[in-house]
């Protein structure tokens, strides 16, 4: 993982379903810096279409999303 | 300029005709006030239907076009804040189940005033934003879904795969399929398209499954442009596909989009087009003989719960009945039921709030008390809002039961 990705704060998600990865990801991202990096894991499959809306329409910038083992994994960049 | 008197200005933009005719006709009659799970619990004047109106009347109305009361608010300063205070709770701990406009002799829909309240309100950030968050994402997710479709696809397979293995070797789940007769948008999670997937098998049904969801935040929040936003895309892919049905699925504030926004918003682009709810379906399919049950499949104790979008809202009453009926066989009615069914305390999107947890535990208690008279083991509803709502008074009140949906019951006892 390259230095830019180390994240700030860390979510797991796992385990919940529709619309409560959203919700504690909207939630979390508040308690990181601007700038800084939010990662979320969750296993809703949804959530990778959830947080890629929601990053959309918050402005928030989604860098990375990585899939394994059941789990994905969300690099968000706070922008505002 | 202060918030209370930009309030007013955005609350004035959002009275329609059917508003100010419940401004003029309620006469504070007070046949809601024992309608309300909310005041049932706190006894506080702003839970009160009648009164959750005349706030807002009080703030819009002044005499000869200007506002005295408002300035009389303003003037005084320190009841600025109150005023608002009182005015989120009004808006905000309500629920949109609409039982007092049961109750009421001239028909009045508190939920409308509520659905402007809460929109105005939130124009001044003041009322849980994480609703409407959800709302803009299901408006960007339609803007978005090139990205994520070829991600989408490969998960339905691999659910199809699973499925084939576990129930049925020739089940299919189809998406984007051109004139399929029926589109089914389901919610996110596979736990809405695998029983539903089970049932079109065994009914033989000509359906596709959609590329989106049935949810609909921005409808809780009264931003009517935003949710008629996120209801285009689904209907963008009904016309494409040529589908003549679009079914939604066990979601109570989606279908009652669906039933009763969809022909205001689209007009003739949905002419032709059948819209109902998985329910209805499934009934159907039940009483035409396409689908088969093992009668008495379930032995235990269970009741059902009205949603009230789907029941006292969207007139859905017998359809879950004749379901559970067929499957079960130790069913016990809430007392009351149907139109007149207690609201779970959930609604109106306040399970998507993490800050409205302790209300809406309190707000549950009727709910709660209907379902021990019950003696059930299992509560069956039909609705992602309040199957979340019961999970939570269940483990808050410990009664010990399961929460299930029509249609896990129905395909569970399948026989095909």
């Amino acid at each position: 993982m390259s230095e830019e990705l180390t994240p700030e704060k860390e979510l797991d998600a796992r385990g919940l379903q529709c619309p409560m990865p959203v919700v504690k990801t909207s939630q979390e991202i508040k308690n990181v810096s601007v700038g800084g990096i939010l990662k979320v894991m969750a296993t809703d499959p949804g959530s990778m279409a959830d947080i890629t809306a929601w990053c959309k329409s918050t402005g928030n910038e989604l860098v990375k999303m990585e899939q394994g083992e059941g789990v994905f994994v969300f690099f968000i960049r706070r922008t505002n | 300029m202060g918030v209370l008197t930009q309030l007013v200005q955005n609350l004035r933009q959002r009275i329609s005709r059917p508003l100010q005719y419940y401004y003029d006709v309620c006469v504070r009659c007070g046949a809601c006030i024992d309608a309300c799970h909310f005041y049932s619990y706190s006894r506080d004047p702003a839970h009160i239907p009648a009164y959750r109106v005349m706030l807002a009347k009080r703030l819009t109305q002044g005499g000869n076009g200007s506002n005295e009361l408002v300035r009389w608010y303003r003037d005084l300063g320190m009841l600025d804040g109150r005023a608002v205070e009182e005015l989120e709770k009004a808006m905000w701990e309500c629920t949109g189940c609409r039982r007092c406009a049961v109750f009421c002799p001239f028909d009045l829909d508190t939920a409308l005033m509520i659905s402007a309240g809460r929109y105005t309100l939130l124009q001044e950030g003041i009322g849980p934003e994480m609703i409407a968050e959800i709302g803009n994402a299901e408006v960007s997710k339609g803007e978005i879904i090139d990205m994520i479709k070829d991600f989408y696809l490969e998960q339905v397979k691999s659910l199809e795969a699973r499925l084939q293995e576990e129930f049925a070797s020739d089940l299919q789940i189809p998406v984007e399929k051109e004139g399929a007769r029926v589109l089914y948008v389901p919610l996110v999670g596979e736990h809405a398209i695998v029983p539903a997937a089970k049932i079109f098998h065994a009914a033989g049904e000509d359906w596709t499954l959609s590329l989106f969801t049935a949810t609909n935040h921005s409808y809780f929040v009264g931003d009517m442009a935003k949710a008629k936003q996120a209801a285009r895309w689904i209907v963008e892919e009904a016309k494409r596909l040529g589908v003549k049905v679009i079914a939604y699925p066990e979601c109570g504030h989606a279908t009652r989009t669906l039933f009763s926004f969809f022909e205001g918003w689209f007009g003739d682009e949905i002419a032709g087009i059948e819209r109902v709810n998985i329910l209805q379906l499934v009934a159907d399919y039940l009483q035409e003989g396409r689908i088969r049950v093992q009668p008495g499949t379930f032995d235990v104790p269970l009741t059902y719960h009205d949603p009230c979008n789907l029941g006292r809202n969207g007139g859905i009453f017998e359809e879950p009945r004749l379901l559970i009926r067929s499957v079960a066989t130790d069913f016990r009615e809430l007392t009351p039921n149907r139109e007149l069914n207690w609201c779970c305390g959930g609604g109106g999107g306040l399970v998507a709030a993490p800050e409205m947890k302790e209300v809406r535990m309190k707000a549950g208690r009727k709910k709660v008390e209907q379902i021990q008279r019950t003696g059930a083991k299992w509560v069956v509803t039909a609705c992602e809002n309040c199957k979340a709502q019961l999970r939570d008074l269940n483990e808050h009140y410990k009664l010990d039961v399961e929460i299930k949906g029509v249609i896990d019951l129905v395909a569970d006892a399948l026989v095909l």
